[in-house]
């Protein structure tokens, strides 16, 4: 093609979107967030207690290897404490919402529920059909996982 | 159907008898007296006598009031006597006229999970005296066992309940505390749903859905309970064809290979049924007829030809067992690379079982989220509208901090998700069949190196005999070629046998195949869609005479999934389906519920539905809806419900305004002044 047509021509590109991991959704995270809230006491959790829940919901082998270290089955050493940034965006969107909001607690700070989470919350329930593996990960370890264990579990992997 | 005839109360104090006795002996029945005076007392007194109290939630205590329980007064201000021992007593009715009275003690008298029967009209003195029977509640099998109060009502009202899923993958009968919320408003949660609001705890999936097809009768419920049969069969059907196919596959490992039959049935193996086996014979594969005949050929040949001496043949022995040796290590190269090959496919089989596991958590994910975004607002501005409820700019990039782009829309995520997940299952597939042929390849390669090893053997031996002796090199030869002859022709009959059994088991399947294709096609039939469009109209008249306004009534319609009222609005030129929040106006959101429960006592007048033909609304004047449209609520009440259907409202409004409002009408108004509980 000769180089004058070519500079004749105008080019237009259009950005095509980019898939996202479902886990990066906002619709799926932030009734992540709620739901943990929800099950955890007083509905409040530690951002400590929430990154550690967080690890166990993303992932089977997280959940397996948390649900091992509560049964005394595994020494606490074996957790890997990770930070995700989405997770904590995911909680600053939950609190711009109005559905959180920041409280301390014997841990540090923390998340707290609010009463405009509650007919999310309710429908989050309702809808069984919907982030029921989550649901049931959330369940089964948000009790378990107080705040004293979510603690001894960042002391241990802590370099003495 | 399930009519109430009497309610009588009892409470017994160390002075008197407290009590009350409620005669609905009519269609419409409204029971007037003060706040705090009781009326709700004798509607958990029905709940409770019918073992239905956990309709409205899972507390296992008694869910009767203090006055009931513990303590009584005469008036307000009044002294308390001290309740000894109390029970309740109620007498139905069926569709048939049979009557029913069941007695349940609250306290002081014997265990409150009995309840006490007598098929007659024990409280209103008709029938005939009738003999004693006693029944458990709560227990498990209550609504399963034959002895279980719950089948014994159901019985009665003439319902067969179906069976459905519960969370825990098991199935239970959809019990009648499921079915109560739609015909029994409770007054301290009922008023705060339009459905229900159904107990979670009875641990059924998707009650919503399951009572409203049940209640309304629809093909749909039947559809999919039929489909979840015949699905259970496909099921069976496929582990008989995958047990005999392994078996037909084992049969033939001695260097056969079977190939036509299909891991799965389908409709070409039942038409051309067929199951060619291939024999590995010297390096290649070749049909068994192709085989036999070689073999028989050369056994021929063995045997026209008289066996050589040993000391004849011994330079030929010498010569094929160089050759012999040197094919033996080709052999082991081959199989060696074979096993090479075998372990890359394996590798690679399992980064895509990885990848796909991967893939369909992304996809429940995804798709997740997209449930989850149907939600709407109350889900907040970040997730439905994208974006950033502080800063208001898109968030469209989700929670993915590296990304310059823009996501996905969830929706054609989720498909492309689905093409993946599409693209690795072929893969997966055509590497299991490559991995299948790997693996028959290197056990007919071991048949044959097992084989050459005994003929070197067998070599070897006939070098070391006498000079003139018969070569056994010769003649084991000759003896191989017979029992791999009679080996094939084992394998073929066996073959023919397990073939003639998969054509079976294959027909079976491909019949249920397309029955559960037709089935999962099946929509809404004609006969769902008229009850659906009944409601609907009726919802609509409904909602003009009481004054609703939050929507145009023709903007309210019923969800498809679980016929709970929505409105369908025009927004912007689109039709967009909104769910009805309570939030927004308390009273109308009680308007449309009186509606709603109406609409389905009108539909079961004109449609064999599964219907109590009963509704009961406890203090239905919620959320100071204007009495205006309280009267017309009781008016379409009294103009509609009559023959076999009853309702019962509880009011507190005064005497003089429900008359007015029922002037005309032929209507049981039970009137209290004072407590409803007095001394007898």
């Amino acid at each position: 093609m000769p180089v004058d047509r070519l500079s004749a021509e105008r080019f237009s590109f259009v950005e095509r979107p980019i898939p996202v991991p479902g886990d990066l959704r906002l619709s799926w995270r932030i009734p992540i967030v709620l739901l943990m809230l929800h099950h955890s006491r007083q509905n409040k959790a530690s951002l400590v207690k929430l990154h550690v829940l967080n690890d166990a919901v993303r992932t089977p082998t997280g959940a397996e290897r948390l649900r091992q270290i509560v049964r005394d089955q595994l020494p606490p050493v074996f957790w890997q404490p990770r930070i995700e940034p989405a997770f904590a965006r995911a909680i600053d969107f939950a609190n711009g919402d109005g559905f959180v909001t920041w409280v301390s607690t014997t841990n540090g700070s923390g998340l707290s529920l609010t009463d405009k989470s509650g007919p999310v919350l309710s429908k989050l329930i309702e809808m069984t059909d919907v982030l029921a593996d989550e649901k049931q990960v959330i369940l089964e370890l948000a009790g378990k996982v107080t705040e004293g264990f979510a603690k001894s579990l960042l002391a241990s992997s802590r370099v003495a | 159907m399930l009519q109430l005839r009497h309610l009588k109360l009892r409470a017994l104090t160390a002075q008197s008898e407290f009590g009350c006795d409620l005669s609905f002996d009519k269609p419409v029945n409204v029971v007037r007296a003060g706040n705090t005076s009781g009326k709700s007392t004798c509607l958990q007194a029905v709940n409770y006598a019918l073992g239905l109290e956990r309709a409205f939630g899972p507390r296992t205590g008694i869910p009767m009031t203090f006055a009931m329980q513990e303590r009584i007064q005469r008036l307000k201000d009044g002294p308390y006597e001290r309740v000894l021992q109390s029970y309740v007593e109620l007498e139905v009715e069926n569709v048939t006229g049979a009557l029913l009275t069941v007695r349940r003690d609250i306290t002081g008298g014997t265990e409150t999970k009995l309840i006490q029967t007598w098929p007659t009209g024990r409280l209103t003195g008709v029938g005939p005296p009738a003999d004693q029977r006693d029944f458990f509640v709560h227990d498990a099998g209550a609504a399963q066992h034959e002895d279980g109060f719950h089948t014994y009502l159901a019985n009665f009202i003439g319902f067969d309940l179906p069976r459905v899923t519960r969370y825990d993958g098991g199935e239970s009968p959809l019990y009648l505390e499921a079915l109560f919320p739609m015909f029994f408003v409770e007054q301290k949660r009922g008023w705060s749903a339009l459905q229900g609001p159904f107990p979670t705890h009875l641990q059924i999936q998707d009650v919503p859905r399951r009572v409203m097809e049940f209640i309304l009768d629809l093909d749909i419920g039947k559809t999919r309970r039929e489909l979840a049969e015949v699905r259970i069969q496909l099921r069976d059907s496929l582990s008989s064809w995958t047990v005999r196919r392994d078996d037909l596959l084992a049969t033939t490992r001695n260097g056969c290979r079977i190939s036509g039959v299909p891991v799965k049935p389908t409709p070409e193996f039942v038409h051309d049924p067929r199951a060619p086996i291939d024999y590995f014979l010297d390096g290649q594969w070749v049909s068994i007829e192709a085989a036999l005949q070689a073999l028989t050929e050369r056994q021929l040949a063995l045997r026209e030809a008289p066996p050589p001496s040993s000391q004849t043949a011994a330079s030929a022995i010498e010569v094929e067992l160089a050759e012999l040796r040197h094919s033996l290590d080709e052999l082991s190269v081959r199989q060696e690379d074979i096993r090479d090959r075998e372990r890359a496919q394996k590798q690679q089989m399992s980064a895509i079982e990885t990848r796909l596991s991967d893939l369909k958590t992304d996809l429940e994910r995804n798709k997740d989220a997209l449930k989850l975004k149907e939600l709407g607002s109350i889900l907040g501005h970040a997730a439905s509208d994208h974006q950033c409820p502080t800063c208001h700019q898109s968030v469209d990039a989700e929670l993915m901090p590296l990304a310059s782009g823009t996501g996905m829309a969830i929706d054609k995520n989720v498909e492309f998700i689905r093409s993946q997940i599409v693209m690795y299952e072929a893969s997966a597939g055509s590497i299991a069949r490559q991995l299948a042929e790997l693996q028959l390849l290197a056990a007919a390669l071991q048949q044959q190196s097992v084989e050459m090893r005994a003929r070197v053997r067998a070599l070897r031996q006939a070098l070391m005999q006498p000079a003139d002796s018969p070569s056994i090199a010769a003649l084991e030869a000759a003896l191989v070629a017979q029992s791999k002859i009679a080996d094939l022709n084992a394998s073929q009959e066996r073959v023919d046998e397990v073939i003639s059994e998969l054509i079976d088991i294959a027909r079976e399947y491909v019949r249920l195949d397309a029955l559960s294709r037709d089935l999962a096609r099946a929509g809404i039939s004609p006969t769902d869609r008229s009850k659906i469009d009944y409601l609907v109209k009726t919802i609509r008249e409904q909602l003009v005479l009481y004054g609703y306004k939050s929507f145009l009534p023709t903007e309210i319609t019923l969800a498809e999934d679980n016929l709970r009222p929505i409105a369908e609005v025009r927004d912007e030129g689109e039709i967009v389906q909104r769910e009805i929040g309570l939030n927004d106006s308390a009273s109308d959101g009680t308007r449309l519920k009186w509606a709603y429960y109406l609409s389905m006592l009108a539909l079961a007048r004109h449609a064999p539905i599964n219907h109590f033909q009963l509704n009961i609304f406890d203090e239905p004047g919620q959320q100071e809806v204007e009495w205006e449209s309280m009267v017309q609520f009781l008016k379409w009440i009294a103009e509609n419900v009559k023959d076999r259907q009853q309702v019962i409202v509880t009011t507190s409004e005064t005497k003089q305004r429900i008359e007015s409002a029922l002037a005309g009408f032929d209507a049981n108004i039970i009137n209290f002044e004072g407590f409803i509980l007095q001394p007898k």
